[in-house]
């Protein structure tokens, strides 16, 4: 235990003087283990190493490379005048064509942070262009963005997997229909709003529009159902449909949009491999914490704890559920799945939660997580894009926290929405 | 230094991310065609892991020479003597990364004299754990270049902003 506390202590000092988060978790285990002796340290380099060591990680950098791609290849806007076609009628209408060209992004990418740097970037810009206020749409566009990993692929959902030790396949499919009903839900949200403040569509629905937007974007619009196709359908592994996702963006990008040269192309590998290196940190400092953890004993004894406090399956969740926001509020999200999966899961199961239903809730809580302060990267990278200040978009996110929350509840209390299509999709 | 010299190192982690990059999509892609030729390659899989961690070592080390690795800035901004901070946290930084390049190189000479191989196939394990040293090595060049920026000029090559958070997801 001493260890463990230890580090933890350290994390916080460390953290606080301003060195990288995960570089604090793991000087703080580092410092932890050699002082007090725990194991040698040549096998913290071991543990490091086997932190990356899985093929299903491998999908992550290629499905960041596909969101970023998208932006630099004109993919992204395609698929913002596609949605702008289709839901051009509503009241306010761009706040609802931001949600749902986030949705078809997610159903490439699977990064959030790609999500508002990248189509988040281009529905700020038309909406401010077109009068709505800056802070609500810098707001609507951040909140959708959580779609992106909640909605297959999301790179959280595989290093999930991962831990929980669940079917890849299985895990991001159980994502498909939570993140369409948390579209919905910001669509019918936008739609109230714009009601209420009195905004106008920006153009009746009109078939030819339509028709020619999508054959347009139709290249893009190919992408999430090659992609999810080919995993649902078991056509690739999910590693390998990542492969094919970026494979396909770079051809269209190139080829179909011609806004990809060998310049921009060289930004996105250096931005995707970046990426990717601070995503590979948060994943070794998870792994070196809570194997420390676990070498104290530490998950026995907190589901030994739960067990004895002989409390209901709802207060169990709602236990699990406020300690999942407040880890998403200050951890990174792959760092809050890597430690937080051995000490909940088997709480959860115990309280009779299915584990693939586990995962969408442990998922959503920390997408929401991206989006509140104080840390939180879809919040930062929106706030840069817009020039919105972090306190005035907070403001103005508010209401869609409690909507996230409560589309959340929701989430949790009908398990069938995260399990039926998985069931549906394994059915014989 | 000579001009392209000094370019090609400013460049370094560029280089390799590319290189990496389109080895593992060879390697992938490979792996598919494969399957659907009905002809094994039993590598595949391994070489793509291995391919992965390079790739990784190789952006923590960019990561580091951008500064984008993700702190919480709000407390250190606080503190007196923003410079002093900012030196004492890359410093600490370094100490990390000059105690993983130490313990990895240990770790990739143990196999080196072992011959370790990797399960599936072929490839000799060290080729792999080398990932490590390199890549902490790359990270703690980038972090001694910005240490001695600030240390000459009062601020960081490449100040860390919040703003441009690349947390992933």
């Amino acid at each position: 235990m001493k260890a463990t506390y230890l580090a933890i202590i350290l994390f916080f000092v460390l953290t606080a003087i301003g060195i990288p988060i995960s570089v604090s978790m793991m000087l703080g285990v580092i410092i932890a283990v050699v002082l007090f002796g725990v194991y040698p340290p040549i096998s913290l380099a071991t543990l490091f190493y086997s932190s990356l060591d899985s093929y299903l990680l491998v999908a992550i950098p290629l499905f960041m490379l596909s969101g970023i791609v998208m932006s630099y290849g004109g993919i992204a806007r395609r698929i913002f005048n596609f949605s702008e076609s289709l839901l051009g009628f509503l009241p306010g209408s761009l706040g609802s064509v931001n949600v749902m060209a986030s949705m078809i992004f997610g159903g490439i990418s699977g990064s959030s942070v790609a999500d508002v740097a990248g189509i988040g970037a281009i529905g700020i810009r038309e909406m401010v262009n077109r009068n709505y206020p800056r802070p609500y749409s810098t707001a609507i566009t951040v909140a959708s963005s959580t779609l992106a990993v909640i909605i297959p692929p999301s790179i959280l959902m595989i290093i999930y997997a991962t831990i929980a030790n669940i079917p890849v396949g299985a895990a991001l499919a159980s994502g498909l229909v939570p993140g369409l009903f948390i579209t919905l839900v910001l669509i019918a949200v936008n739609t109230v709003f714009a009601i209420r403040k009195k905004w106008a569509p920006s153009r009746g629905f009109s078939m030819s529009q339509t028709v020619r937007t999508a054959a347009q974007g139709f290249p893009a619009l190919l992408a999430p159902v090659v992609i999810l196709g080919g995993i649902f359908m078991g056509f690739f592994t999910p590693t390998e449909s990542s492969a094919v996702a970026f494979l396909y963006c770079l051809f269209i990008g190139t080829f179909v949009y011609r806004e990809l040269n060998a310049k921009k192309l060289y930004q996105v590998i250096y931005e995707g491999g970046r990426t990717s290196g601070i995503v590979a940190f948060e994943l070794a400092s998870g792994l070196l914490f809570s194997n420390l953890m676990t070498i104290e004993g530490i998950p026995g004894l907190l589901t030994h704890a739960f067990v004895g406090m002989h409390s209901e399956p709802w207060q169990v969740m709602i236990l699990i559920n406020v300690i999942l926001l407040v880890a998403g509020m200050f951890l990174n999200p792959g760092f809050s799945i890597i430690v937080l999966t051995p000490l909940l899961l088997p709480i959860a199961k115990s309280a009779g939660f299915h584990p693939i239903h586990f995962g969408i809730i442990m998922v959503t809580n920390l997408a929401i997580g991206l989006i509140t302060p104080p840390v939180g990267g879809c919040l930062y990278i929106g706030s840069v894009v817009s020039g919105v200040p972090i306190e005035k978009l907070i403001r103005a996110l508010l209401p869609f926290y409690v909507v996230l929350l409560l589309a959340l509840v929701v989430i949790i209390l009908l398990p069938a929405m995260s399990t039926g299509f998985v069931e549906w999709l394994y059915r014989d | 230094m000579g001009k392209s010299l000094r370019k090609l190192a400013d460049h370094a982690e560029g280089i390799l991310l590319c290189l990496f990059t389109f080895l593992l999509m060879a390697d992938v892609l490979l792996g598919i065609l494969a399957r659907y030729v009905n002809f094994e390659i039993v590598f595949a899989d391994e070489l793509g892991k291995y391919l992965f961690v390079w790739l990784c070592m190789t952006g923590v080390s960019a990561a580091a020479r951008d500064n984008q690795h993700v702190r919480l800035s709000f407390l250190a901004a606080r503190l007196p003597n923003r410079k002093g901070t900012w030196i004492l946290s890359q410093v600490l930084f370094l100490i990390f990364s000059l105690f993983f390049f130490y313990w990895s190189f240990r770790l990739t000479r143990m196999h080196f004299v072992m011959e370790k191989s990797v399960m599936g196939f072929r490839f000799p394990m060290y080729v792999f754990t080398a990932a490590l040293p390199v890549g902490f090595a790359l990270t703690a060049i980038r972090l001694i270049q910005d240490i001695l920026h600030t240390w000459k000029n009062r601020r960081p090559l490449n100040p860390w902003r919040p703003a441009e958070n690349n947390d992933m997801i």
